[in-house]
């Protein structure tokens, strides 16, 4: 009997050629920062999660007493979540959950298992509409409050508009290089180096040590900026586009990892 | 006179005595205006500094998103500050910020102690002394990065002898009859301010082309902090050309006693300029501007 007792909540989030974002409804707001800082929501679904789990290793072992405990919790937490976003009630069925607890009661291994399947169709329909942008938008801090201090003229800045001054600079080397404008090029890579280093005041808003931001903007960030720097000084300007897309790659180690989600906030917010 | 010497030698014999007179709820981690009741000095000292304002600055609460940003709250409201330990956070009084309970009480409610640099007789609430209070160790449970800066630099000077520095003699209590039980002490204010370097501290020459700046008198980095953005902003300028440099934990330091240099083009003369913004101000403050005129004999400059 234990081999039927497989959990499948997989999401299939698979075999699609569309996917649409919506943004979530504001009420979702208020169990997330900064209105809250308990992440309800998300609690909420690692309590259901974790009772759905619950409720099969009694079964495996044969604790139905114990089970049933598991059941009831998820029941309960499943019909307290649907209360939480009005706009999202339509994708709670508290029936099904009811039906869990009394596939229980009735000790049916099957009907527990087609039970929490049925149940499990109601959360996949949500995540497979919601997952993604709920993710994007409440699990990656805001970038909106975070200023930065422009190392080359002291101005203090929005994160964005920095950015914009970054991308402008790296694109201008480039110009530069195409025309042979090799003093003003040397101006400019000093600007680029300097305001690139600078982002390093970013990283410590939301990471605390070190190690954390050390593969983006650590030893080897600063050693393939000074050799950027290098090679200008020293003329050696033939080198310098390699160098250039170096330090371009540490844009991009960042960006895979935060430019996703801020685009998304971004659009939403619009 | 009898009954005197009576009470005096009551009051001497007894350890146990401190119990009798406790006041309860000092001994449950009060609010600092709780203690303010009898260290008045102190009190109005500590309402001038950060640590009152470590919790309720809008730099902070903008910072943390609104107290969201979970990890940063315990140094901000400590439940206990025990020398080198990352405090827990307070459940109560949080607005307080660092306060005196934060700090000076240890263990559980009821059960513990008020600890402090001194060994006093304080009925209200049990005390015992902790030398730790006069060391930095005790700042490191919050100051960590600071704190090893200052180790690195390898100097006697304490953070309490530059932030916390000496009142005086003077009493530790302003309440009758309790100021009558002690003698004045040596005191250290509870502004813990936040100083600014002095022209002396930072050595400027010039060798070649390349200025040289060394720290010489702060012995932790220009700027130091563990998660704020205090910030330096040096300006060089000569004839026909303006050198900016930003200084922050980060991004550049002056380290204690280690030379920073920047190429700067030949010139009859040079202004160096040096400013400091604090990481809750808005306000960038002059820490000093000097001239250095070419020495005709020499390729270093001289102020």
């Amino acid at each position: 009997m234990r081999k039927f007792l497989v959990l499948l909540l997989v999401l299939p989030l698979f075999g699609v050629d569309k996917l649409i974002l919506k943004k979530p409804p504001e009420s979702l707001s208020k169990y997330y920062p900064p209105k809250s800082k308990r992440f309800e929501w998300i609690g909420n679904m690692f309590e259901m999660a974790t009772s759905i789990t619950g409720i099969f290793v009694n079964i495996n072992e044969g604790r139905w007493d114990r089970a049933k405990e598991w059941a009831e919790r998820l029941s309960k937490t499943y019909e307290r979540t649907s209360k939480m976003v009005p706009e999202w009630k339509k994708f709670f069925k508290l029936e099904l959950a009811r039906n869990v607890v009394r596939e229980v009661e009735r000790k049916n291994v099957k009907g527990v298992v087609r039970a929490v399947k049925k149940l499990g169709k109601t959360c996949q329909r949500c995540h497979s509409q919601n997952l993604l942008s709920v993710k994007l938008l409440y699990h990656f801090p805001s970038y909106e409050n975070i200023k930065v201090e422009d190392p080359v003229d002291f101005s203090e800045v929005k994160f964005h508009k920095y950015m914009e001054k970054l991308a402008k600079d790296f694109k201008t080397i480039r110009v530069f290089l195409v025309e042979r404008e090799y003093k003003k090029l040397s101006k400019k890579t000093q600007e680029f180096v300097e305001r690139f280093k600078g982002l390093k005041q970013t990283c410590q808003k939301c990471h605390n040590s070190d190690e954390e931001v050390a593969p983006f903007v650590g030893k080897s960030f600063e050693k393939a900026l000074n050799n950027l720097l290098t090679l200008v000084k020293n003329k050696e300007f033939k080198k310098v586009p390699m160098a250039l897309m170096i330090s371009a790659s540490y844009c991009s180690k960042c960006h895979n990892v935060h430019q996703i989600p801020a685009i998304v906030r971004e659009a939403f917010s619009r | 006179m009898k009954l005197l010497a009576f009470l005096s030698l009551f009051l001497l014999s007894c350890s146990t005595l401190e119990r009798v007179f406790v006041e309860e709820d000092l001994l449950k981690r009060p609010p600092a205006k709780r203690c303010s009741e009898c260290h008045q000095k102190i009190y109005r000292e500590w309402l001038k500094s950060r640590h009152h304002l470590a919790y309720t600055s809008k730099d902070f609460i903008r910072t943390t998103e609104n107290y969201s940003k979970l990890k940063c709250l315990s140094c901000h409201a400590p439940h206990q500050v025990e020398p080198g330990k990352r405090p827990a956070l307070r459940k109560v009084f949080l607005k307080d910020g660092v306060n005196c309970a934060g700090c000076h009480y240890r263990g559980e409610d009821l059960k513990g102690f008020m600890y402090g640099p001194y060994k006093v007789f304080s009925p209200p609430h049990p005390s015992k002394r902790d030398k730790n209070f006069t060391s930095s160790l005790y700042c490191s449970s919050c100051h960590q990065r600071t704190y090893k800066e200052w180790k690195e630099a390898k100097v006697s000077k304490s953070c309490q002898s530059c932030h916390m520095p000496y009142l005086g003699k003077d009493d530790l209590i302003q309440k009758f009859p309790f100021d009558l039980f002690h003698l004045a002490k040596e005191r250290h204010s509870h502004s813990f301010p936040s100083l600014k370097a002095k022209e002396e501290d930072l050595k400027i020459t010039l060798e070649g082309n390349r200025l040289k700046i060394v720290n010489v008198g702060i012995p932790h980095n220009l700027p130091t902090a563990d998660h704020g953005s205090p910030k330096y902003y040096l300006i060089v300028e000569g004839k026909g050309f303006i050198i900016k440099r930003l200084f922050t934990p980060k991004l550049r330091v002056l380290k204690y006693k280690e030379p920073l240099y920047l190429e700067v083009p030949s010139t009859e003369e040079l202004k160096v300029s040096l400013y400091r913004r604090l990481s809750w101000s808005k306000r960038r403050e002059l820490v000093l501007s000097k001239v250095l005129r070419a020495s005709p004999s020499s390729v270093s400059y001289q102020r």
